[in-house]
């Protein structure tokens, strides 16, 4: 009895010591540096890989390249999992039926080997984010590697696409060059939707519009007869799309009104939309279908793919639309 | 507020005879403006009809006049009918081919009750080449991978279609489409609606 109570005393007194006394209250591992991947290049062009093979080379540091893993059958598609494209996915699809192969320089350094692919033809500027899956390396988790940034092919110059039917300028570029290398090309849109409501009201006429539009756009602008109405109040859809509202207690029946998305500067995304105001109803114009379709397109892939094309028409006038050739 | 309402039913109450249609050039402030009507007569008399009769000594070519698309008056003759209810305008020359008009009706119009309209009214119009004709042009360019079609339309058409298809609205009263798939010599057909979805004339026109 009289040991335990020397035994719990200096168990007591030690521990207010050690309360007192500096010492290390936990033991961990030092922080492991985040490993991270560089690709080289970083752009690329369409009309590079279409025509020729090519590499791209990634690079590890602070993790590497799991040699076993890499060698295997299934290493290509699983890091080309890891490749999302932030338009036309299918056509990065194609790389992945190429069949390309991987080299493996040293334990940081591995190189994707693309071979020439034709019938990638990108509409617009591709561009790719890069994730190295972990499975790959000896890093414990998946490796944000940047984008890449396909430039797709256009031609240096164009001229509006109904001048060149009229002037014969489509048949004299094919007469010199094929058809993969005439193109026309379709702008951009950043209006989805404008609908138009007008009623009569105390002595005059009360127009409303309302504009949905893609993120990029920070405000919209109306025009009728010299007067500008702007609004940069959005309701913000589920979809990420914005909608803006414009009114105008000045514009006639069946007057035009000129609507402009414009970006944070003040500045126009697209060329103006002009409707003409109907009273007896409200109108609805759908701008562009669900899926973005403007872009490069080649009289090549116009000719072979009517529903392409047909799409396209449904959407635009022939003078918006412009053609080039190289 | 009895007399009030009566003298805006003065104003709300004047009927135009003709079609009601669609656009009309900006009327001054204040006045409350009317649907664009059309019509192909040079010569156009306009009845103007009123819920009630009117003192007529109030009828003048200062209560009731023309302007074209540049406010310039245009010389009329008004005569007001025999049960002093409607107002015809009439003009002194001849109306131009293409050209916006409005008829105005001031607050200088008095009611046989002695009171005067509180609201002004603009009744616009235009003068067409012929009656009912809404498609004004049409310009086809043919070639092996599409046609484009461009129609000139009257203010009052607010919808075009080519074979069917919505034309795309360019401004100008102007539609326009791309059409695949036609051969030179073939025909499409044009259709002009107005604000109400009503065809107002129908054309065919043969590719070359």
């Amino acid at each position: 009895m009289h040991h335990k109570l020397k035994r719990c005393l200096l168990a007591v007194i030690t521990t207010l010591f050690l309360m007192t006394a500096l010492c290390p209250l936990s033991l961990a591992d030092a922080a492991v540096p985040a490993a991270t991947a560089k690709i080289a290049p970083k752009t690329l062009r369409e009309a590079d890989i279409q025509s020729s093979s090519m590499s791209i080379v990634i690079t590890l540091k602070g993790a590497k390249w799991n040699k076993q893993a890499v060698q295997s059958a299934s290493a290509v598609s699983a890091l080309l999992r890891g490749f999302k494209a932030q338009s036309e996915p299918d056509k990065l699809k194609l790389w992945q039926s190429a069949k390309p192969k991987l080299t493996l320089a040293d334990d940081y350094t591995l190189s994707l080997d693309l071979p020439a692919i034709q019938a990638y033809d990108i509409v617009r500027d591709q561009e790719i984010q890069v994730t190295i899956p972990r499975s790959l390396t000896t890093y414990g988790a998946d490796i944000d590697a940047g984008t890449i940034v396909v430039c797709a092919s256009f031609p240096p110059y164009t001229i509006p696409f109904d001048e060149a039917m009229r002037s014969n300028t489509l048949a004299y570029w094919l007469g010199y060059t094929s058809p993969d290398r005439v193109f026309i090309y379709v702008p951009y849109r950043h209006i989805d939707t404008i609908t138009i409501y007008q009623q009569p009201m105390a002595g005059g006429y009360v127009t409303i519009i309302d504009v949905v539009t893609d993120s990029e756009t920070e405000s919209v602008s109306a025009t009728w007869s010299n007067i500008e109405h702007i609004s940069a109040n959005y309701a913000q859809q589920s979809d990420g799309s914005r909608k803006f509202s414009i009114g105008f207690a000045e514009v006639p029946p069946g007057a035009n009104v000129a609507i402009t998305p414009r970006d944070r500067y003040g500045q126009p995304l697209q060329k103006e939309a002009v409707k003409k105001v109907n009273t007896a109803k409200k109108t609805e114009y759908k701008e562009q279908p669900k899926t973005p379709i403007g872009g490069w397109y080649s009289l090549y892939q116009l000719t072979t793919d009517n529903k392409l094309l047909g799409t396209i028409l449904s959407y635009y006038a022939p003078s918006e639309l412009k053609a080039g050739a190289y | 507020m009895h007399m009030s309402k009566k003298l805006i039913s003065i104003a709300l109450a004047a009927i135009l005879t003709l079609l009601a249609a669609g656009y009309a050039a900006a009327a001054p402030s204040g006045y409350f403006e009317w649907p664009l009507k059309s019509t192909a007569d040079v010569y156009k008399t306009w009845t103007v009809t009123f819920n009630m009769p009117l003192d007529p000594s109030s009828v003048n070519s200062e209560s009731v006049y023309v302007v074209d698309a540049n406010e310039n008056r245009v010389s009329t003759k008004l005569a007001l009918s025999a049960d002093k209810r409607a107002v015809q305008v009439s003009p002194t020359g001849k109306y131009s081919y293409g050209m916006r008009y409005e008829i105005r009706i001031t607050g200088k119009v008095k009611g046989s009750n002695g009171k005067y309209m509180l609201q002004p009214v603009a009744l616009p119009f235009i003068v067409t080449p012929s009656a009912g004709n809404a498609i004004l042009d049409v310009k086809c360019y043919y070639s092996s991978f599409l046609t484009s079609v461009t129609v000139t339309v009257a203010p009052t058409v607010f919808r075009v279609t080519v074979n069917g298809q919505d034309a795309h609205y360019i401004g100008g009263d102007t539609y326009s489409i791309g059409l695949t798939g036609l051969k030179q010599g073939a025909s499409v057909t044009i259709r002009a609606y107005d604000q109400n979805d009503k065809l107002l004339e129908s054309r065919q026109c043969t590719i070359n």
